[in-house]
């Protein structure tokens, strides 16, 4: 069921990255834009209680006074619902969109428990706001809620009888939904919070032009289709008929359908099935970065730049001249590799038997890519002849690097492939290393479809390093034309093909490089 | 004597007292070392600024979306993707219709809290018993705690459609009986009939007969009230 969903949402990513330029894609936003949702409904709630009557008899004349200022409070009213229905479904998307690219096994079993709890706030954070309007929908909606409550039966009355009549709702106990209504939604914030605490630098807001389209949208939603009511309350009557907000009541028919306690069993079910997803993956975890101290000297770019926080520098205990020392937390780590890639001992140049550097992956090690990397540019220089030879170094979550071999054989271009947990794990001087040592006429770093890369900030710190601006830096004499960076998910194996034979033209055209020589290991 | 409304009986102790007082807490009982850092705990604090500063510098750079290159034919493409996304919340936030019940239906609600018979009768104590007790015990009747559950039966046009038997709340049994329930009929008469009974007794505590008219759409509870008994609301 994973593949085909992963499937399906690169399509769907490749598709957007069109029109919203990779940069906005809200598909790799669902998360931030949710946070972001959350902060509009939070604005259009905050706005509208002020106007908000609390009182059983003026709740309803007070909504409808603001749903009739068509023009600032209806605005605001619509809003609230439009932005807390798109929540549900950003959200939804979200959890589907993780689960299918298996983000919730190893350390990220964190984000994905507390991301449960989530559901159940959002869930009653909306269904107390349709208490609130005090409508036929409100009725049934509260008498719903509080006789699916009753059933657990811990509040010594029934709840629900405060809705048998009209005299037996006060003002008193509306005040307490509004209470409600109010600290739900702080304790689903507070959750959130929880939820992407353990991510190194969260992203909880969306790139800002993305905030503008999305807040114009639903402007655009609430002023065409303003959200209305029903009839006033009256619990001398039934509501028969009711046009349903299914986003967030889509549990209530259900409810009507099999009752209380076979409800319970329903969302208690699901909850622990969703809970446990991560213990039912059966993908091996790999090994946990190591730090060779003899090799580490303190400088802290791994923690600075591991996705996952799983580095913390702390006070030396090898007794060497330097303050601090890299200790890696094995249950944060996801054996990306970026912290490989951020230290600056891990250059392909040095002639080291053992090639310790001072942070490392068990597997691959960085002595293992060396020796890879060495082997097949050797071959690839000895195929490619008087032809361009070209290093590739991908992502195992970008485009399948075999198929786009045979495709780039099948059009006569020689490339030689190394894969790699992350981009982000590449020291740049392998780069550097491909094209002076290892005789490439020019170098491919690949990676996950723009923005959106498997481990976070792969990319970001690749293209960074390579621009100079984040240690450890490209060098400047490595010639720029002479490497490419792709950014491409699996259903982009055309789009990478034709970059592919893009640069290979480019490469033909630019002045043959000094003569090709083997390639070996590094410096002595 | 006062200086702004305060005693300066009550200040001029503490002025005088009060520096002595600081003085030998902070020098002979150590409470120095509450304000100062000894020579171990500022290199670490060295060092945890040595390395913020280090890890603020690379956060300064941190992770960052490339600017959209964003062209007239993108914005208009995007608003027709936006399109789709919008009538699917405004669909559903309101459509389908949810049909709780058919056009012509009414609603009725039992709802009762119902205290039920002690499990032990209750007994005269003589006033020999009473002396025995404390003071604060004496009271001129022997009472269980513990009560009975009650059992409601509800019949609806001749047929019964509730019989239900419900514990006393509380973790000695001495809280009320809850029942509710909702029932969904036709509109028009109908004749109602509640029987409350004690535990599995036969002949009930209490019986109420009532036909009544529903109208489509209207809703009716049976609750019952200490004094007045089953009433309809």
């Amino acid at each position: 069921m994973q593949q085909p969903l992963r499937n399906f949402f690169q399509h769907i990513e490749t598709f957007f990255d069109g029109p919203f330029d990779g940069a906005l894609n809200p598909m790799r936003q669902l998360g931030s834009l949710a946070f972001f949702l959350y902060w509009i409904v939070a604005g259009s709630g905050i706005y509208i209680y002020i106007f908000f009557d609390t009182s059983v008899s003026g709740a309803y004349e007070s909504v409808e006074w603001m749903t009739n200022q068509w023009y600032l409070a209806g605005i605001m009213r619509s809003l609230h619902r439009y932005a807390s229905d798109a929540m549900v479904v950003v959200a939804m998307v979200h959890l589907l969109r993780e689960f299918s690219y298996g983000r919730y096994v190893g350390a990220r079993w964190f984000a994905w428990f507390t991301g449960v709890p989530i559901i159940w706030f959002l869930f009653f954070s909306g269904v107390s706001g349709y208490w609130l309007v005090w409508d036929m929908l409100a009725q049934y909606v509260a008498i719903g809620s509080m006789e699916w409550l009753d059933w657990l039966g811990i509040f010594g009355k029934q709840v629900a009888n405060n809705f048998l009549s009209p005299i037996t709702i006060t003002d008193r106990f509306f005040t307490l939904l509004v209470f409600i209504h109010i600290f739900v939604p702080l304790f689903l914030l507070f959750i959130m919070w929880f939820h992407v605490m353990r991510l190194k630098s969260p992203r909880i807001n969306p790139p800002k032009m993305l905030m503008i389209s999305v807040s114009l949208a639903l402007v655009v939603l609430s002023l065409v289709y303003p959200a209305t009511s029903h009839e006033k309350a009256d619990l001398s009557a039934v509501a028969l008929n009711l046009d349903f907000d299914w986003f967030y009541l889509i549990a209530y028919p259900l409810f009507d359908a099999i009752g209380p306690g076979p409800m319970w069993a329903v969302g208690i079910g699901v909850t622990i099935l969703v809970s446990l997803v991560p213990l039912l993956n059966r993908t091996k975890r790999e090994p946990a970065a190591f730090v060779s101290l003899e090799k580490c000297n303190g400088c802290s770019r791994c923690a600075s730049d591991c996705p996952y926080d799983a580095i913390e520098m702390k006070p030396r205990t090898d007794g060497l001249k330097f303050d601090i020392e890299a200790v890696v937390d094995a249950n944060a780590c996801v054996a990306c590799g970026i912290c490989v890639g951020a230290c600056p001992v891990s250059t392909p140049f040095r002639h080291d038997e053992q090639l310790v550097t001072g942070i490392d992956l068990p597997e691959p090690s960085l002595k293992s890519l060396r020796d890879s990397a060495v082997d097949t540019m050797n071959k690839t220089r000895a195929k490619a002849g008087q032809q361009n030879a070209i290093m590739v170094f991908g992502c195992k979550n970008g485009v399948n690097l075999e198929k786009l071999n045979a495709e780039a054989k099948a059009n006569n271009i020689h490339m030689g492939i190394l894969q790699v947990p992350c981009s982000g794990m590449l020291p740049p001087s392998f780069i550097d290393f491909a094209i002076s040592r290892g005789s490439m006429d020019g170098v491919v770093v690949m990676g996950c479809s723009e923005n959106g890369c498997y481990h976070r900030f792969g990319q970001f710190w690749t293209e960074d390093r390579i621009n100079q601006l984040r240690d450890p830096n490209l060098r400047t004499r490595v010639p720029r034309e002479r490497l490419a960076t792709i950014w491409a998910n699996p259903t982009n194996l055309t789009k990478a093909l034709n970059q592919v034979s893009d640069f290979n033209k480019k490469l033909s055209s630019l002045p043959a490089q000094q003569e090709p020589s083997t390639a070996s290991g590094g410096d002595k | 004597m006062e200086m702004a409304g305060i005693n300066i009986f009550y200040i001029v102790p503490i002025m005088v007292f009060g520096p002595v007082v600081f003085f030998v807490l902070f020098k002979a009982i150590g409470i120095q070392t509450l304000f100062t850092l000894n020579d171990e705990q500022k290199e670490l604090q060295r060092k945890s600024r040595a390395l913020e500063s280090a890890l603020n510098v690379e956060t300064a750079k941190s992770a960052r979306y490339k600017k959209a290159k964003l062209t007239p034919a993108k914005i208009v493409a995007q608003a027709m993707l936006y399109a789709p996304f919008l009538l699917f919340i405004g669909y559903f936030s309101s459509y389908p219709s949810y049909q709780y019940a058919s056009e012509n239906s009414a609603q009725i609600k039992l709802s009762f809290t119902l205290l039920g018979e002690r499990k032990i009768p209750c007994t005269v104590r003589s006033a020999g018993e009473q002396s025995d007790l404390k003071p604060n015990m004496r009271t001129a009747k022997n009472c269980s705690r513990e009560r009975n559950p009650v059992r409601v039966v509800f019949s609806l046009d001749g047929k019964e459609v509730f019989n239900q038997s419900a514990d006393p709340a509380g973790l000695r049994d001495d809280g009320p009986s809850s029942f509710y329930q909702t029932f969904i009929v036709p509109a028009g008469n109908h004749e109602l009939v509640v029987s409350i009974f004690n535990n599995d007794e036969t002949t009930p505590l209490e019986s109420f007969t009532r036909t009544i008219a529903l109208s489509a759409g209207q809703a009716i509870a049976l609750t019952h009230d200490a004094t007045a008994g089953i009433v309809i609301h």
